[in-house]
């Protein structure tokens, strides 16, 4: 099993390691260094780390941050989704595309093994990229470190100093689940990569918009939810990192993230739905 | 169908009806393949070779009648029917970035407990394959030749070889077959079947030892290789003078009067039908048997014509 993951993670590596190279950009360019200059500044006033005494203060950083970081991050909700997407679309469209479906249909594995490797291998390339990502941005920009280790921040996966990572990680596993269950779908109905990819790029977006202009309350029930909450979470790295609030005291941030609840719970509605149909279409795959 | 004391055929195939759309690729396909034989399965383009060979692979889905391969129904035995087949594909499809080391290891990883490496090794010199080329600087015929290893070396019971041949030379079609699939038989003659599909008999030929001809979806002949070669003829006459009319005679495809010589071809060759030729007194007569590839085009002539023969 180890040696045809690693087949699905060597047929897919330019285009995860590209995603990687991406992530470099910003830190190599400067583009968010320039954006923690500010906060670092503001630091340095609390140096040594006085938290409770200045909550204002790091509270006005942390909004720095937010407000510079808010160029950045669709740029971070993008490039993840797309290269998502062309690794979804390139799991089963290679095989269609390099005309081996049919020899690897004929292996004595069935259909679900092939199916739970292929999606095996997705995610530990996700797993690949979040520990990437945050190595490269997380820990690449000190500004971002020493707010965390400034405010006396209570412990927790939602709270604290642990938020923005949970937040992080919840936000692209969210966005690499839709990637997944659309590029699948995609792939497994044209059979190939090409269209599947600009096929499943676009479609959600005149879902959306045809959602929006229906404007019902039905339609938006059924199917906004899912599918506007995922656009919602492009912004949802600003309210992550940014939550902090001026005014607030340092020992009252623990907010719960009901927000990222609601946009991830979108996700995994439509997730939930179209990942089986995928299935389905490749449980009855005829080739 | 099989009788549970008694080893299953290899493969069985009833009725077997496959539409696409409103397209009839296979109109009630039947065929049995006992353990341990070459069958051939013969047919011109677009007769239905390929559709059957893919349901025996759960690949499709049967309309109607349906298929088993050593007595269990590829789609509800999805792994233990694909255990012990090798396939050898029309398309030699592969990961062009793959070597053939790490294509062969991929396709050994599906079979771990089953794969030969020694088998591997000794084909993979008998081809002359250097196993770290890359795949996509293989010739047509050197993919050919690394996808029937990756079928081979796995030791199936049943080999499913769809059109193995097409596209390559005709020195090493005949290179690939003889040295490959003999060797594959002979290893266990009484347990490993071949099962090849192809338009390319003549390759074949010394190696069927049964075949149906397909054409248009159905079974036009299906004969034992020895049977065929006893029935199937051509006579070849040549008379002193203008040669008499030939009168009808039962079993007779086709006869060819050029100059003073006659040709028929039969598929009823008998004691008493070469008494009736020579009653004709020619002043030479042979009658040679004809070969698999000769017999596919008298009976697709045939099968144009309306008639069928079983």
């Amino acid at each position: 099993m180890i040696r045809r993951v690693l087949k699905e993670m060597r047929e897919t590596w330019p285009y995860w390691a590209g995603l990687i190279a991406l992530l470099l950009v910003p830190i190599t360019t400067g583009w968010i260094s320039i954006c923690v200059e500010s906060v670092d500044r503001r630091l340095d006033n609390f140096l040594p780390p006085r938290p409770s005494l200045s909550p204002k203060e790091i509270g006005k950083a942390c909004d720095d941050l937010r407000r510079s970081l808010k160029t950045v991050l669709p740029y971070f909700a993008l490039i993840h989704y797309l290269a998502f997407l062309l690794i979804s679309v390139s799991l089963f469209g290679a095989e269609f595309k390099h005309q081996t479906m049919a020899r690897l249909l004929a292996q004595p594995v069935s259909r679900l093994r092939i199916w739970f490797e292929k999606s095996l291998a997705f995610l530990v390339i996700v797993l690949i990229v979040l520990v990437s990502g945050w190595f490269i941005c997380g820990r690449s920009v000190p500004g971002l470190a020493r707010i965390y280790q400034t405010m006396a921040l209570k412990q927790g996966l939602f709270v604290g100093p642990w938020y923005p990572v949970t937040s992080w990680v919840l936000c692209l596993l969210s966005v690499a689940a839709l990637a997944l269950a659309n590029g699948t779908l995609a792939s497994l109905f044209l059979r190939q990569t090409h269209t599947a990819f600009w096929v499943a790029l676009v479609l959600p977006v005149v879902v959306f918009l045809l959602l929006t202009a229906a404007d019902t309350l039905i339609v938006k029930a059924v199917f906004g939810v899912s599918v506007a909450d995922w656009f919602q979470d492009q912004t949802l790295f600003g309210f992550a990192l940014g939550d902090w609030q001026p005014g607030q005291t340092v020992s009252t941030y623990h907010r719960f993230p009901i927000d990222l609840f609601l946009s991830d719970a979108g996700a995994a509605l439509w997730f939930a739905f179209v990942y089986p149909l995928a299935w389905l279409k490749f449980k009855k795959l005829e080739v | 169908m099989t009788n549970p004391t008694e080893t299953p055929n290899a493969i069985e195939i009833r009725d077997l009806v496959r539409r696409y759309g409103r397209t009839e690729a296979v109109k009630g396909l039947s065929l049995t393949v006992r353990p341990g034989r070459c069958y051939g399965l013969f047919g011109r383009n677009g007769a239905g070779k390929t559709t059957t060979i893919k349901c025996l692979l759960g690949h499709l889905r049967p309309n109607a009648g349906g298929a088993t391969v050593f007595g269990l129904n590829p789609l509800r035995h999805e792994v233990a029917v694909k255990s012990r087949i090798g396939y050898v594909p029309e398309v030699t499809g592969f990961y062009p970035w793959m070597s053939a080391r790490n294509m062969l290891d991929y396709a050994a990883s599906f079979r771990p407990r089953q794969w030969s490496r020694a088998l591997e090794k000794d084909l993979l010199e008998r081809f002359g394959l250097d196993p770290s080329k890359k795949i996509a600087a293989m010739s047509k015929g050197m993919r050919a030749q690394l996808s029937l290893i990756c079928a081979i070396a796995a030791e199936p019971d049943l080999l499913l070889l769809d059109e193995p041949t097409s596209g390559l030379d005709p020195i090493v079609r005949r290179d690939f077959i003889q040295t490959v699939i003999g060797a594959y038989q002979e290893g266990a003659p009484e347990r490993r079947t071949v099962f090849v599909s192809t338009h390319l008999i003549s390759e074949f030929e010394g190696l069927i030892d049964e075949f149906t001809i397909m054409d248009e979806g159905r079974a036009v002949v299906t004969l034992e290789s020895d049977a065929a070669r006893e029935r199937y003829r051509k006579v070849r006459m040549r008379f002193e003078t203008a040669p008499p009319a030939i009168p009808k005679m039962d079993g007779v495809l086709s006869a060819r009067i050029d100059g003073r010589a006659v040709e028929l071809l039969t598929n009823s060759w008998s004691p008493e039908l070469e008494s009736r030729l020579r009653a004709l007194q020619p002043e030479d007569f042979i009658a040679e048997p004809l070969s698999l590839e000769e017999i596919f085009v008298a009976t697709g002539r045939l099968a144009q014509s309306g008639e069928r023969t079983s």
